[in-house]
């Protein structure tokens, strides 16, 4: 009796104490090598290469694995692993010289053949990070021990750029696995900056600097990436100094002015080529007629959506589908009419536009079409706060134009795969709040627009539009290995889509990242990478020692 | 020699529609070794008068009076001091047929700890002395280990019997101790209860509403009325000869052959509500022999014998 | 105990688990449309992983071979494999993530009774006071308000402006520790904070469970004659009348382990813990099935243990239970 209630006690007292001690301070870590860096969400799919799905994902495997070459936001594309590339137009064949530096972090070089082995798995699986080339290579050769050659079945100017999708892996570790869409690499080896140490799933993932980097080590020692679920605590943790990096600043933007006032902290807002836009559903009357999408583009909030919805980071869109930030495709001059125009200036435009269609408001306030149709439609987005902010500023605006909007709010997946896009989605919808991330090179817009052969699943399509004049210039850019007349398609191909109005563009959003400025240095001399962004900015900013 | 004696006792419950006059001025003494018996109809007080002695009266409180415990006045103690009197020198014996053990603990576990409470004995010891209680009340030792559940109601009782002797009390109040027993082992109870207390020399307050148990087991008797006194007195000089009307009533109720109780067939209605008594004697609304006298004054309580008293104005005008 | 009880407790335990297995196996099977795309949750697949879904669980046979097959992985711990987590074992993230959501809810829970007990004695003793209606005021105040909210506020003041506590996780990331120690005072540190905010949260349920069968204890005839025996008033609150007032609160605790499961789905979000709850609020977003189905068989398995645990603590709480 007496020995059993010492027991409970004593184990009273241990639990009591283990809190008590949990409350003394934090132990100040000694000089740190090592480098924290919050993200969003873990690799569901582990440290695999050819899973790499989301970018979540995405953003830890290439510390470890590279690509052939890495395109950035303006559209360059730097030679990575391959140090050049060449085409045969004769044989339709691409060639890439692999850097003779480039080695894995056990020593060994990377080959010709590593990289034939990696896209013969990724195609022969259908992984996730093949479908890009599957498509267009019929085969794939070794020319010598640091050149290999893809075979096309058709003549393609973005292959370059598409190859840069796919991570190279070495043959020596994965030619036993079997199906690689299956495997969850648990000791990844790459050629990247950084050697896997340990993951722990859903929890953090370390990684040691690669002494053996073929481009020259990091200064970083050790990088550790920690999961957050809840972006305010990761905010707050890099104030307080438990991490030093915080790669994407996406969905935290009204924080941003605090984090900004933080003398310890520097963020880092930039522009990338991602376009907020209204899309329309094609197949609703009377949404074909342009001069209603134009009434739409002069009544929309813009300048309000970039101060309020964007919380400032964010510019006025060009028309064209691409932002200025991708200097070589871009084409600067589809600026939008109603720029320098005050927001009832525009309205009144809109309205006159309207009336001279002769579609009167009804006593409700809403326009009739000459043909009896009521301007009542439904917008929908996704439950995210910035896009209801707008949808809910777009409804307010086009009801001043005679147009009623509803505000229909759904889970992205419901959204995406259910109602707007995918073979067997209802297509039950009017106007759709969307947000576009593309990367600079135009081909995938040519793969939406233009699809071949045609689908009815994505973008454009989707949508209900088709316009032969443009998806021609579309097709023929793809095929076009001039690169100066392709971008010269593609400019065209921006004003016609400027012209059109095929979307109502409505702002470009700052994406950005931000870190402590105890702990780096900002040169400012890095570009800011596509696929790679952590990455490089990681790799390319200098310590503060 | 006088062990305790009660002066002028009123407690009063503090209800939301005023003072329940629960005990409303007893005074009594009892002897060392003397079993004194308390009866009267439920609500008439009775608990509240033994719990009084005890300081275990809740939602109310003693307004007024003396308790003198060997001279000790009960009533002036702090808590911490009163603490030791209980048990020690008073002890509770109240229905534990009805739920007067703990029902997690063991009978000998509640024994003990009322020893261990009140003095140093060894653990060992006090289970030894649990046992030899248990003996005492003719209980097997073992049943120690038995939680209450597991005994019988009479067997309950005995080891609360067991329990109130085991740090040899002065006074030990049973508050209806026999009450939900059958008749057959109610005897056997009381017998026991009886024979202890004569062993044992304890003084004992045996709290009843039925006057035959009392009759069996007590040397003296106290018959209440409403929070009163109304008469006091030897059993066999009470029981021959009722001088108070209620006392008369509470005697011709006396249980058949059978252990049938017959209603109090001399007294028409039921007792007062003690918010707001009768005037005069308590007793007047029901009494059949109530004059003008008992509307207005509350009659006193004289001695018609050295061991006899009565409070009762036909008496009193030697009636 | 007897048998015929233990037979009870199993065959009732056995039929609780059945029911969630044909709850989890009529789901995906009872949604309009292609099976596979309900399994999938419409996520663009290859043919192969198509093929892969349809042959795993057997869309292509008739209904009892699925069930057969789907009874018998389940019984194996085979739940599939995570859509999110593709290709890993739903089984293998889920056991990953359970000991630290026991971690939490099971200290939570401990100090959700033990406040609980003390505020509910001391409530219970002096009932009707002001005291009390103080205690059961400050109690649904607390209990109404939303655990994500005082999760976040936990946060913010302990975690981010006083510094006691990390912002998040389970421990530091990358940490290498000199002892065990270490390593559990750095596990202890980092969940103290959703431990407190469980524990606060939902310390009231059990307060009020607590008082309102102490003020009917306190009624009873044995606590008089505790009083009567002279012990101190502590002991007589605590080892007499609490000790019987503390079945129904102890019961409840049994109950409760899938509600607090529950609430640790905020907590675990706002305070980026890897456990069942954060995992059940990823998986619900990424609309991982396999992972809920199994979270789910895992919930029915925890009310079932959880319930037996109650039963035996039963057996030392209240001597009058016999099984
Ligand atoms: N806690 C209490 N609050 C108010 N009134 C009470 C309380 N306890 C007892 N009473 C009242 O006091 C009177 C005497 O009660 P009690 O001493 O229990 O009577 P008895 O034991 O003779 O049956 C009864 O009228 C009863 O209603
Ligand atoms: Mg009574």
């Amino acid at each position: 009796m007496r020995k059993k209630r010492a027991l409970v006690a004593l184990g009273a007292i241990i639990f009591i104490l283990t809190f008590v001690m949990a409350f003394s301070p934090l132990s100040v870590a000694e000089a740190k090598t090592k480098y924290v860096v919050a993200w969003y969400a873990d690799p569901g799919a582990g440290m695999n290469p050819f899973l790499a799905r989301a970018h979540s994902d995405y953003i830890f495997i290439p510390w470890m694995y590279e690509p052939m070459n890495i395109e950035t936001w303006d559209g360059k594309l730097i030679p990575w692993l391959a140090k050049s590339w060449e085409y045969k137009a004769a044989t339709m064949e691409w060639i890439f010289h692999i850097d003779e530096r480039a080695r894995w972090s056990d020593g060994k070089p990377v080959t010709a053949e590593d990289v034939k082995f990696t896209f013969d798995v990724a195609h022969k699986y259908d992984a996730v990070v093949g479908n890009p080339t599957k498509k267009y290579v019929d085969a794939i050769t070794v020319v010598d021990e640091r050149s290999v050659a893809f075979k096309l079945n058709e003549t393609l100017a973005a292959f370059p750029s598409t190859v840069g999708q796919v991570l190279i892996v070495p043959k020596h570790r994965w030619s036993n696995v079997g199906d690689v869409t299956k495997y969850t690499n648990p000791e990844p080896l790459g050629s990247g900056p950084f050697k896997f140490k340990e993951f722990k799933q859903r929890t953090y993932l370390a990684l040691e600097k690669n002494e053996l980097y073929w481009q020259g080590p990091s200064d970083i020692d050790e990088l550790v990436v920690r999961v957050f679920s809840n972006m305010q605590a990761e905010i707050q943790a890099l104030q307080k100094g438990e991490v030093d990096f915080i790669p994407d600043l996406a969905g935290v933007e009204n924080l941003l002015r605090r984090l900004s006032a933080d003398k310890n902290v520097n963020v880092q807002m930039e522009m990338t080529n991602n376009t907020f836009y209204v899309a329309l559903n094609y197949r609703r009357e009377p949404l074909k007629n342009k001069q209603l999408r134009q009434a739409l583009d002069y009544a929309a909030p813009k300048e309000r959506i970039v101060t309020i919805a964007l919380a400032g980071y964010g510019d006025l869109p060009l028309m064209g589908y691409f932002a200025p930030v991708v200097k070589k495709w871009v084409n600067p001059t589809v600026t939008w009419e109603g720029r320098k125009m005050e927001e009832e200036v525009r309205i009144n435009k809109a309205n006159e536009i309207l009336d001279n269609l002769g579609w009167k408001k009804g006593s409700d306030g809403i326009r009739v079409t000459s043909d009896g149709t009521k301007l009542e439609y439904r917008i929908k987005c996704m439950s995210d706060p910035a896009f209801i902010r707008t949808a809910e500023m777009v409804k307010d605006n086009w009801a001043k134009i005679g147009v009623k909007l509803t505000v229909q709010v759904h889970d992205r997946r419901t959204l995406y795969g259910g109602i707007v896009f995918g073979g067997k989605s209802t297509k039950d919808w009017d106007f759709l709040l969307h947000r576009s991330v593309l990367r600079p090179d135009p081909d995938h817009i040519a793969r939406e627009y233009a699809p071949e052969p045609p689908q009815s699943w994505y973008n454009a399509t989707a949508f209900g539009w088709e316009n032969d004049e443009m998806q021609t210039i579309l097709k023929k850019s793809r095929r076009e290995m001039d690169e100066t007349k392709r971008i010269m398609m593609i400019k065209k191909f921006q004003e016609m889509f400027a012209d059109e109005l095929v979307v109502i563009p409505l702002a470009h959003k700052h994406m950005g990242y931000a870190y402590r400025t105890d702990r780096f240095v900002n040169t400012n001399e890095f570009d800011v990478y596509t696929s790679l962004i952590p990455l490089v900015n990681v790799v390319g900013m200098k310590l503060k020692k | 020699m006088t062990l305790l004696s009660v002066e002028n006792l009123k407690t009063y419950y503090s209800t939301s529609s005023g003072f329940v006059k629960a005990v409303d001025g007893v005074s009594f003494n009892l002897e060392k070794g003397e079993s004194l018996g308390l009866a009267g109809e439920s609500g008439c007080g009775k608990s509240t008068l033994g719990f009084s002695l005890m300081r275990l009266i809740k939602g109310g409180e003693v307004v007024g009076g003396d308790i003198k415990l060997n001279g000790m006045p009960l009533l002036e103690m702090s808590d911490r001091e009163f603490n030791r009197i209980r048990w020690e020198k008073i002890s509770l014996i109240s229905q534990a047929a009805m739920g007067a053990l703990n029902p997690v603990y063991r009978i000998g576990t509640q024994i003990v700890e009322a020893i261990k409470v009140h003095t140093k004995t060894k653990k060992s010891e006090a289970w030894e002395r649990a046992e030899d209680l248990l003996r005492q009340v003719e209980i097997d030792p073992s049943r120690a280990f038995n939680y209450p559940h597991e005994l019988s109601g009479g067997m309950r009782q005995r080891a609360m019997i067991a329990m109130a002797l085991a740090l040899d009390p002065d006074l030990i109040i049973a508050d209806e101790p026999t009450t939900a027993l059958d008749v057959v082992t109610q005897v056997q109870v009381l017998k026991l209860l009886r024979a202890l207390q004569r062993k044992l020399d304890v003084s004992i307050i045996l709290i009843s509403h039925d006057l035959s148990i009392l009759g069996q087991a007590c040397d003296r008797v106290i018959i209440m009325y409403a929070g009163k006194i109304a008469e006091i007195g030897n059993v066999e000089v009470l029981f021959k000869n009722p001088l108070h009307p209620y006392t008369q009533a509470l005697l011709d109720s006396f249980p058949d052959i059978k252990g049938d109780k017959k209603p109090l067939t001399g007294l028409p209605g039921s007792p007062p509500d003690l918010l707001d008594p009768p005037s005069g004697c308590r007793l007047h609304p029901r009494c059949p022999e109530a004059r003008n006298i008992c509307q207005e004054t509350e009659p006193q309580i004289i001695d018609v014998s050295s061991n006899h008293s009565v409070a009762c104005h036909m008496v009193d005008q030697g009636g | 105990m007897s048998s015929r009880w233990l037979f009870r407790r199993l065959t009732s335990g056995v039929m609780v688990l059945f029911a969630a297995m044909i709850i989890n196996f009529a789901i995906p099977r009872a949604m309009p449309g292609d099976p596979v795309d309900s399994f999938t949750s419409g996520v663009k697949l290859t043919a192969e992983a198509r093929q892969a879904i349809v042959e795993r669980f057997g869309l292509d046979k008739p209904l009892w071979v699925q069930f057969a097959r789907y009874f018998v992985n389940t019984l194996k711990g085979d739940f599939g494999v995570s859509f999110y987590y593709f290709p890993k074992p739903v089984l293998n993230i889920m056991m990953q993530a359970l000991p630290w959501t026991l971690l939490i809810v099971v200290s939570a829970m401990i100090f959700q009774v033990i406040i609980g007990y003390f505020l509910g004695v001391a409530a219970a003793w002096r009932v009707g006071t002001r005291f009390d209606s103080i205690i059961q005021t400050v109690s649904i105040t607390v209990f109404s308000s939303p655990i994500f909210w005082v999760a976040m506020v936990f946060l913010y003041v302990f975690g981010f402006q006083l510094e006691w506590f990390p912002l998040g996780g389970n421990y530091t990331a990358g940490e290498s520790y000199p002892n065990t120690f270490a390593f559990l005072l750095d596990v202890m540190k980092h969940a103290a904070l959703p431990i407190a905010t469980l524990a606060f949260s939902r310390f009231a349920v059990y307060q009020v469970l607590m008082r309102n069968t102490m003020v009917g204890v306190l009624r009873e005839q044995y606590i008089v004659t505790a009083e009567a025996k002279g012990m101190g008033q502590f002991r007589v609150k605590h080892r007499h009348a609490a000790r019987n007032a503390m079945l129904p609160m102890i019961t409840f605790a049994g109950v409760s382990l899938t509600i607090q499961i529950g609430g640790s789905v905020f907590i675990e979000t706002v305070f980026s813990y890897p456990g069942i709850g954060k995992l059940i609020f990823d998986s619900v977003i990424s609309r991982d099935y396999p992972m809920l189905q199994g979270c789910f068989f895992l919930f029915s398995l925890l009310v079932i243990i959880g319930t037996i645990v109650v039963d035996f603590l039963y057996l030392f709480l209240d001597p009058r239970i016999k099984y």
